[in-house]
């Protein structure tokens, strides 16, 4: 019963261990909010990775320094969600961003912000220099058309302006529009946060026969506000 | 003076009202799990070998009440930019299913879990949940005026006998959906929650090791 109440179970419950709202009460010095936050790392490789180790005191001396409380509504933060796919009938995994969006008032949800994969990749062949749309079509009708989209349709992009890009997220909601693309389950699933300064760190589950499992912070990185702001546009 | 007064009071007024807000969360979040642990009562039953199929099938329809739209498909209508009404059909709620025996992740009809439940080729089975004070829940999340959604979490022990020799053993991590609408009677001072569960996760599964009866025992006490 120990472990469990130990366990971190729910995302909003790190959120409110992080917030010290809710402490774990297992420990001797309850009210020690620097033990408090270390105990939302992971205790393994808090213990064996020095540089981890480092950037969580640090980060948890900002986090206390600045009064840094985590909510639901913050716009800096974001699931990272691996899918498992299948397209083309075959198996295939995608990376999906979601972060969250105020519906009006006190409602939110989540939203898809970008996709990553390989069957997304509309570039993936490139434009070759040897397809193109010959500059006599304007008299034949443009035949060539049908047979680019039947022949080389791997390399359409070839056949499009230079200037055209594409969007992945654009790319993702067409194949499962058409049908052409299903998402069978979320593989794996971790939370990045970005509210400490100078700090963006991961969350993660962790399964383990230990008092430290559950969400916990599996990495941390520093960041800079201008990377965060590269950051944050991708993500809204 | 007077306005010193009148700020405490206001502070003061503010701070109840947020208790109290915080006291309907809090009475919200308590009937959830209740419902989450009448759910597991109804599962234990749903499985127990020592009834008759009747007596299972029975608690299998009293759990899918427990549910949005007893668990069965049901439509939504969605307004699409000219205004034309579309029906869109829903799969009724689903349940996550893990095994010990394979990695992979199943997803069924809860429906079609509880059938299958209530048919298992087992002697006996036992299920333990973890108790109603321990399962822990999500802050309220509200999706519509007078409706709000929120997670509980709780582990739940499956023991499969046959012979008398427990022959699959596991605890799973899980996480259930619990839909709350808020209905204002005339004449009632206090709203009424009505709560129905919906999908469920299942996060984890760990092979149980021990085939010491005190020792599987134990570990469905500190679940």
């Amino acid at each position: 019963m120990r472990q469990y109440k130990a366990q971190v179970k729910l995302i909003d419950e790190f959120i409110a261990r992080f917030n010290r709202q809710e402490r774990r009460e297992d420990v001797l010095d309850i009210n020690n909010d620097t033990l408090q936050l270390q105990l939302l790392c992971d205790g393994v490789r808090y213990m064996s990775d020095s540089v981890f180790r480092n950037n969580c005191d640090s980060m948890i001396l900002a986090i206390l320094k600045n009064d840094v409380s985590l909510n639901y509504s913050d716009l800096l933060w974001y699931a990272k969600a691996i899918c498992d796919v299948r397209y083309e009938n075959k198996n295939d995994s995608i990376e999906m961003l979601l972060s969250v969006e105020q519906r009006h008032d006190d409602l939110y949800k989540w939203v898809i912000a970008d996709v990553k994969g390989d069957i997304l990749d509309l570039g993936a062949y490139g434009r070759s220099p040897e397809l193109y749309i010959m500059p006599n079509q304007h008299e034949m009708n443009f035949m060539e058309l049908p047979k680019l989209s039947k022949e080389t349709y791997k390399y359409v992009v070839s056949y499009t302006k230079n200037s055209f890009t594409y969007n992945r997220l654009s790319v993702f909601s067409t194949m499962v529009y058409l049908g052409l693309l299903r998402i069978n389950i979320v593989k794996s699933l971790s939370f990045v946060f970005m509210q400490i300064p100078d700090y963006c760190f991961t969350v993660d589950y962790f399964v383990r026969d230990s008092y430290n499992c559950g969400w916990l912070i599996s990495d941390i990185q520093k960041m800079t506000e201008e990377q965060k702001v590269e950051l944050y546009h991708m993500i809204h | 003076m007077k306005k010193l007064i009148l700020l405490i009071l206001f502070v003061g007024f503010c701070s109840y009202a947020k208790s109290a807000e915080n006291n309907i969360e809090a009475d919200i979040q308590r009937q959830a799990a209740t419902k989450v642990a009448i759910l597991n009562d109804f599962i234990k039953n749903i499985a127990s070998k020592a009834e008759s199929l009747e007596y299972r099938d029975y608690y299998r329809f009293q759990a899918l009440k427990l549910f949005v739209n007893n668990g069965n498909n049901y439509n939504i209508y969605v307004t699409d930019k000219n205004n034309i009404t579309h029906k869109i059909e829903k799969d009724g709620v689903t349940m996550q299913v893990t095994s010990v025996n394979h990695k992979d992740t199943t997803t069924l009809l809860l429906r079609n879990y509880l059938y299958r439940l209530a048919r298992l080729k087992y002697d006996k089975v036992e299920i333990q949940s973890t108790e109603v004070s321990n399962i822990k829940v999500s802050n309220l999340y509200k999706i519509r005026n007078n409706e709000y959604v929120c997670t509980c979490f709780f582990k739940q022990a499956f023991i499969g006998y046959r012979d008398g020799v427990p022959k699959y053993k596991d605890i799973t991590e899980k996480k259930i959906e619990c839909r709350i609408r808020v209905e204002h009677i005339a004449g009632e001072p206090e709203p009424d929650y009505i709560i129905l569960l919906g999908d469920i996760t299942a996060l984890d599964t760990q092979r149980i090791k021990s085939n010491n009866q005190d020792e599987i025992i134990d570990i469905l006490n500190n679940l």
